[in-house]
């Protein structure tokens, strides 16, 4: 190799990727550490988190059976605006899902090392930011009892099928194949790892229960060899997904008539809003874990900086595509897209799209002064800046689309406490998921991390 | 027909021995009474709310008792419609006439029965009040029957007493009053409009001589005929031939709406007013309060009510040339001129109408000048059976009562504790009296006063007759038997004439074949034959010879010129002082004077103008809310002397300036669940001197209008403030910022007026007459056509089409706006009531909705229009591609079905409907139906649950029914107009037409034929509705623009 190249390469890359060469076993210690600690020495802090995360879940689990119970009408939904913070809700989840597939697929098959620090963190993330999710598009409708029997094409003797015209069917079939196979990538990622913890489990309630989800792996090389392979077909499987799904979520508006919805732009824009969210809340979770379980190390100030790279880049996409919006309806001609927008910048809900358009399209604008983009306080203020806006983009679109269509029956949304506690209680089943696995899983790819190392490199001059 | 008895004839004695208990077989006492007595004991005495145990124990009995399949079928002979169906088909409706009895807006009326439930009132097409249509009060009346709030229990002393022991209470009062010769004894009635109520009367003046009689209703619709008195010296009841007039001049006066005969109004209105034929009549309207008739007018004066007088003033001052000093504004003056003019272009052809709220002398000056501009054969002239002046004659009562003059006062079916003239003090009045016997369908707040209360009978449960103000004898044949063993006015009287209970039936019938059945008319006697056809078509017919004002007063038209100029000069201006504010009470259109104020879907009718439900409120204007500082909701105090009311303000455009309108009916203190709390009661300020108006001093008060009924919300912003159907101006936070941006930005314009003209366009389209004449096309497309060059291509194939396809077409230049067509659809489709605060939370369930916009620059004045959406059937409807279920599909007739069973309630379709004309059930909105509210609903049209849209139909049952039975006689398409839609059906002018829209010939086809025809937001989604419109055409006088 041309030794001059090389030089030039290590000059663009600004820094190695674990902070201090960590040797292998100083790796596996730091990754396995939480999840060995003993259950009477579990950290206080993670007491603290996951009992407020369970108190979340109840009143989450309260808010549904209260919903079961009632209906749907104890949500300040009306004829007119048919979704809210329901929908909003689903979408902002799903959007969140797709920082995950992305960080392990996409990133995988362009061969980005940096990605091996948060993939399973992401994944988890995704599959729980998911189950999230799905939880919306079944407890929004008015029956859910008849919504999931309906949604599936079950043969049945009136040879009636679900309506393949509905974006809504899709949707189900990309929500539920995205889950599925999200889960699988993140389940065979997580192998190797779950042997680790069986080899080094002290006591044998640990070892069988590792042990059978590790599914008999030795690290043989077979193993690896199709282990390797069922990854690559797994990321070239995923990464289709994580462009379909949020396109088929984009449908839901997209392919509908009501002004403001009605938009080709939707597919590309939803994506990376999409990447955006996701993005977001990976690095507002992966600060506050960074921190707390010492991962400081493993997770370096390079791979946050790349982080923010793309988020000012998915959020500069997102802003292109609100102006694009915008220079539509008025290029369009077309009155009620025209009324729309225009509703939508200074209507009743103008409070809600400019926090919008600041917090989406404003705040990454930091991420352009180096300075910045590796300060942990700007990005962490700057990430929960980017959840709140994409939840107020899904607002946005639903809500002030709907509330002014037809010209006699406009409505103002008000949403309710039961609104919020539904929320706020998707957040509950999130954190006490999210909790529990880093309590019991490593957090970290144990095995990817250490193939980005020098040392793992039957290349590298290092090890040679 | 046959006919139905409770009692099966078995006697043990004969050959046939049958019995049921041992009690029977051994004739022990009991199975005796039982027998006698309908119900076993207890099942009589009702408490409401009623029990399950006791209504299936009611049931139960009746069936066990009566051994026939009814239930509560009535004992007499009651004679169905339709011919040749003998018997009773299990399934099958059949419809009986009988009349709608409310005073002043009689109707009759065909009341579809489904095994012996009444569910659904339908106009009666050969009764001159309502030939076929309906209003909203009679289509209500279904709801009011089967009411749990009704008094279902006789009261005497606040103690419950059975219908037995009330009865006997009563006849020892007899036996007293009788004996004094009706010394200190008075009746309290409303106007007598029953023949037999009218006889009874007679009678009883015979046996209480020294008895006072008194007539009451809070309405003044006899000013009409106290007015008709002051000319030709004997009350008449007028009507208008209004289909023959070519100018109408209201003056206060909603013909349309709140006046006697609205439907028979609207329908002679409505026949004259067609663009397409180029008939057209041209209506002013001069009014202090948006009526329908002022929004239905060409030109609208907006003015105070104390000034309606002036106008009519300077118009008979103009037209006789007397000079008079009335300062009024420019456009007062000109409206008064360009009025003269058209008055006098077509003398002979037209009609000054002034209202009931207007002093007599206006009337009597309205009529006279009618006369003189020889309109006087278009008044035609109805006999009243018992003249009366309702206000004078509750005035005199009161005082006979606070002079201890009244001993024992019988109130029949009127409620002057709540509406009688605040300044009378009719409350300190009863006080004064030793016993009074109340008659009521609810237990209301004279019903407290009082010291003997009977529940009334409702008139789907009574027998009685009618003679309507539209001229007409009808009878009233019940449907039920009463349901909580209510008694009627009829019997009530019958029993202090006669001595004894005599049922209703006898009463009426013996009153009609005895001799004349209403002296009052010059009618021939009824034979057996006209009884019995009376019952089964609605009405008896006799030669009417109706008489009309102009040859009624032939003798006086030498002297009509000097008596107008007299009336004239006797004018004085009335003057509002400084600081004081004009109050109008009009009646509600929901509430009418507050006798329906327990009637759910009277009270969630939206008001055609403010659209507000459950509440009344003060209307203003928004410069005069600028001038007094008010902005919604909030509290306004009126004062009247020493009487007070607190109102929430609500800013309406087109009332009156310095004129708050607050309408009659709300604010019940006494009422069933429906009515509690709703809105405040205007009656606590309105006096015996002014009824239509007040002088009132206002106090604007810091707080806002809370409503207790929305407390319990989860809502994070509470809602407590007036619930309206259509929130623009209510509920907008950045309102303001609206208004000072709606004139810069034309282009973007969503401004709330500056969108609603921009989509006068779009959604309503109207024109004047002349336009539409000259350019037809341009009214209903626009100067371009618009849309008309873009092709349009549909997303999916088009769907195939088998045999007939159905359509309707809405004309907007005879909606009236009345909301009959909403209540009919609430009625035919078990459509239920949400309550206010889902109102407020945007999910008002009507099926129908009247939308209604402001037209114009000028914010205080503009025009208004009516349009009526319900679904409108969208060839390429939006609602069926996105809903993943396929619960909402198209048939092959052209309809947007819904699959309720397959609906999962994802609520997509709503969200992608354009027209908002989807419903959801949010909640369980029927909850816990009252057993006895059960009866109430339509079985051929399923109950919806919690979770699943719905939406109109077009009456599908009634098209899969027709459609069935002509399929049965082979026939194979149905013809036209065999399908009505309830809304067509109650339309009053017919502006509902539905039919099969791929016969050209069919009446649909041809309207939709009309250049004014237009599809609602086709061009812009390319729909292709099933439903079209025809533009709102004005007839404007060319003067006026």
């Amino acid at each position: 190799m041309n030794k001059e190249f090389e030089q030039k390469t290590k000059l663009l890359e600004p820094e190695e990727l674990l902070t201090g060469n960590p040797s292998f076993g100083e790796i596996a210690q730091t990754v396995v550490a939480p999840v060995e600690t003993d259950v009477a020495k579990t950290p206080l802090a993670w007491r603290l988190c996951f009992s407020v995360a369970l108190a979340l879940l109840g009143m989450f689990i309260a808010t549904v059976i209260y919903l079961l119970v009632k209906g749907i009408g104890i949500w300040g939904n009306s004829d007119k605006v048919g979704w809210a913070w329901d929908i909003t809700n689903f979408v902002w989840w799903v959007g969140i899902g797709h920082a995950g597939t992305l960080i392990s697929a996409i990133l995988f098959l362009f061969r980005q090392p940096w990605r091996t620090a948060i993939n399973r963190f992401a994944e988890a993330m995704t599959i729980f930011a998911v189950l999230c999710a799905l939880m919306f598009p079944i407890l929004h409708t008015g029956r859910p009892w008849f919504a999931i029997y309906y949604l599936f094409p079950l043969p049945n003797q009136m040879g009636i099928y679900p309506n393949f015209r509905s974006p809504l069917t899709w949707d189900m079939f990309a929500l539920t194949t995205y889950f599925t196979v999200s889960l699988i990538f993140w389940y065979v990622g997580l192998l190797p790892d779950l042997a680790a913890l069986r080899d080094r489990s002290k006591n044998k309630i640990r070892g069988f229960v590792y042990g059978v989800l590790a599914m008999g792996w030795r690290g043989a090389n077979k193993h690896w060899q199709h282990y390797e392979t069922a990854y690559l077909i797994f990321a070239a499987l995923s990464t289709p997904l994580v462009l379909s799904v949020h396109s088929i979520v984009s449908f839901d508006f997209a392919t509908s008539q009501t002004p403001g919805w009605h938009t080709t732009i939707f597919p590309p824009y939803f994506v990376a809003g999409a990447v955006f969210s996701g993005f977001g809340m990976v690095m507002t979770l992966l600060l506050i874990a960074r921190q707390a379980l010492g991962f400081k190390r493993l997770v370096s100030m390079r791979v946050l900086e790349n982080m923010n790279k793309i988020i000012l880049l998915t959020g500069m996409m997102v802003g292109f595509a609100y102006l694009t919006e915008l220079f539509i309806a008025w290029y369009s001609g077309n009155h009620s897209e025209q009324n729309a927008f225009y509703n939508r910048l200074f209507g009743p809900y103008a409070w809600a799209y400019w926090s919008m358009m600041f917090c989406n399209l404003v705040a990454p604008q930091v991420f352009w002064f180096k300075k910045l983009r590796r300060s942990i306080p700007v990005m962490f203020v700057v990430s929960i800046l980017v959840n709140i806006g994409m939840w107020f983009e899904r607002f946005v679109i639903i809500v002030t689309s709907l509330h002014r269509s037809n010209p006699s029956s406009w409505d103002y949304y008000y949403p309710t406490w039961l609104d919020v506690s539904m929320y706020l209680g998707t957040f509950g089943l999130f954190f006490t998921l999210f909790l529990l696995f880093l309590r019991f899983l490593p957090a970290v790819a144990m095995a990817e991390i250490k193939a980005t190392k020098e040392e793992a490199n039957p290349h590298s001059q290092q090890a040679s | 027909m046959k006919k139905f008895s409770k009692e099966p004839k078995t006697p043990l004695s004969g050959e046939k021995k049958l019995w049921r208990s041992l009690d029977e077989y051994y004739q022990t006492n009991n199975a005796e009474e039982a027998k006698g007595r309908e119900f076993t004991d207890g099942a009589s005495v009702l408490e409401s709310p009623i029990s399950r145990k006791s209504f299936l124990q009611l049931l139960g009995a009746s069936f066990a008792l009566a051994g026939l399949t009814a239930c509560r079928r009535p004992e007499e002979k009651i004679l169905p419609y339709t011919d040749g169906k003998s018997a009773l088909t299990q399934g099958k409706s059949l419809y009986y006439s009988t009349t709608f009895p409310l005073r002043f807006k009689e109707l009759g009326i065909q009341v579809e029965s489904h095994e012996g439930r009444p569910t659904k009132i339908e106009g009666n097409p050969i009764h001159r009040s309502s030939k076929g249509s309906s209003n909203s009060y009679a289509q209500a009346a279904i709801f009011e029957l089967y009411d749990p709030d009704r008094s279902t229990v006789p009261k005497i002393k606040g103690a419950s007493v059975s219908v037995e022991q009330a009865l006997q209470w009563l006849r020892d009062k007899r036996h007293s009053i009788v004996e004094k010769k009706g010394q200190g004894v008075a009746f309290l009635q409303n106007p007598i409009n029953s023949p037999t109520v009218a006889g009874l009367i007679k009678q009883l003046k015979e046996i209480l001589p020294e008895a006072h009689f008194h007539q009451w209703e809070p309405s003044h619709h006899t000013s009409g005929q106290i007015g008709i008195k002051s000319i030709i010296q004997k009350q008449y009841q007028p009507n208008y031939l209004l289909d023959q007039a070519q100018v109408i001049v209201s003056l206060d006066a909603d013909f349309l709406g709140l006046e006697a005969n609205d439907v028979l109004n609207a329908k002679a209105f409505a026949k004259n007013r067609n663009p397409d034929s180029g008939k057209m009549s041209r209506l002013y309207a001069a009014e202090p309060a948006w009526s329908l008739t002022g929004s239905m007018a060409d030109h609208r004066l907006r003015i105070s009510a104390h000034q309606v007088p002036s106008v009519l003033v300077q118009i008979g001052a103009i037209l006789t040339g007397a000079s008079i000093s009335i300062k009024t504004d420019e456009q007062s003056t000109h409206f008064i001129k360009a009025v003269v003019q058209d008055l006098i272009a077509h003398k002979g052809r037209s009609l000054i109408l002034v209202g009931m709220n207007q002093p007599i002398w206006v009337h009597e000056l309205a009529l006279r000048i009618n006369l003189l501009l020889e309109n006087g054969a278009l008044i035609t002239l109805h006999p009243v059976l018992e003249p009366t002046h309702p206000v004078e004659s509750i005035t005199d009562l009161t005082h006979q009562a606070h002079a201890g003059k009244i001993d024992t006062l019988f109130i029949l079916g009127c409620n002057p504790v709540y509406d009688a003239p605040a300044n009378l003090d009719f409350d300190g009045a009863l006080k004064k009296i030793n016993s009074v016997i109340h008659l009521g369908l609810y237990a209301d707040e004279t019903a407290q006063a009082a010291l003997c209360h009977i529940p009334e009978a409702h008139f789907l449960e009574s027998w009685g007759d009618v003679y309507s103000s539209s001229g007409v004898l009808s009878p009233i044949q019940p449907l039920i038997s009463p349901l909580f063993d209510g008694i009627t006015e009829i019997e009530l009287l019958g029993l202090l004439v006669f001595g004894q209970m005599r049922k209703g039936y006898d009463i009426l019938r013996s009153n009609w074949l005895g001799s004349e059945p209403c002296p009052a008319l010059n009618c021939a006697t009824v034979s057996e034959f006209d009884w019995e056809n009376a019952l089964r078509i609605g009405l008896f017919e006799f030669e009417p010879k109706d008489k009309d004002l102009h040859s009624e007063a032939a003798n006086l038209l030498p002297s009509n010129k000097e008596s107008i100029l007299k009336l004239i000069a006797n004018y004085r201006e009335e003057v509002i002082p400084d600081g004081f504010y004009e109050v109008v009470f009009p009646l509600s259109y929901s509430m009418y004077d507050g006798r329906y104020n327990n009637n759910g879907w009277l009270q969630e009718l939206p008001d055609p103008f403010t659209k507000l439900v459950w509440d009344n409120a003060a209307l203003v204007c928004p410069s005069t809310a600028a001038s007094l500082g008010v902005q919604n909701n909030q509290l306004l105090e009126l004062v009247v002397g020493d009487k007070k009311v607190k109102a929430p303000v609500y800013i309406t455009p087109g009332v009156a300036s310095k004129t708050i309108v607050l309408s009659l009916g709300y604010g019940r203190t006494v009422t069933g669940r429906y009515g509690q709390n709703a809105g405040v009661n205007a009656y606590k300020i309105r006096s015996s001197a002014h009824m239509g108006w007040v002088a009132a001093q206002v106090t604007k008060l810091s707080e806002l209008y809370r409503d207790a009924r929305t407390d319990f919300l989860p809502n994070i912003v509470s809602h407590n403030e007036l619930a309206t159907t259509q929130k623009h101006l209510s509920q907008d936070p950045s309102e303001k910022f609206y208004f000072a941006k709606e004139k810069s930005l034309p282009v973007l314009a969503s401004t709330n007026i500056a969108q609603m003209i921009e989509n006068s366009d779009r959604v309503l389209r109207s024109g004047t007459l002349e336009q539409y004449l000259k350019e037809p096309k341009s009214v209903a497309h626009g100067e371009k056509h618009h849309g008309e060059h873009v092709k349009k291509l549909p997303l999916w194939d088009p769907l195939p089409q088998k045999g007939q396809q159905w359509g309707m077409a809405i004309d907007l230049t005879s909606c009236i706006g009345c909301g009959a067509c909403a209540i009919a659809c609430q009625a035919e489709n078990n459509i239920p009531i949400v309550g206010k605060n889902q109102v407020l939370l945007g999910r008002h369930m009507n099926w129908i909705r009247i939308d209604r916009y402001y037209e114009g620059e000028d914010i205080d004045n503009p025009l208004t229009a009516h349009q009526p959406v319900a679904c409108v059937h969208c060839e390429n409807a939006p609602c069926e591609n996105v809903c993943p279920a396929a619960a909402t599909t198209h048939s092959s007739d052209g309809l947007n079905d819904m699959t309720y069973n397959r609906c999962i309630g994802t609520r997509y379709c709503a969200n992608n409907c354009h027209y908002k004309v989807r419903r959801f059930n949010f909640l369980d909105y029927r909850g816990e139906v009252p057993e006895i509210r059960k009866l109430m609903y339509n079985p051929e049209v399923t109950l919806r649950s919690r979770g699943v849209m719905e939406k109109c139909t077009y009456c599908v049952q009634r098209i899969r029914k027709s459609q069935t039975y002509f399929s049965t006689v082979n026939i194979k398409e149905v013809p036209d107009g065999e399908i009505v839609p309830a809304c067509a059906q109650a339309c009053p002018t017919q502006a509902i037409v539905f039919g099969d829209i791929s016969n050209p010939n069919t009446k649909v086809s041809q309207i939709k034929a009309s250049s004014r025809s237009y599809q609602m937001l086709d061009e812009e989604f390319n729909t292709k509705p099933r439903t079209s419109y025809g533009a709102r055409i004005r007839n404007n006088n060319p003067e006026l623009t």
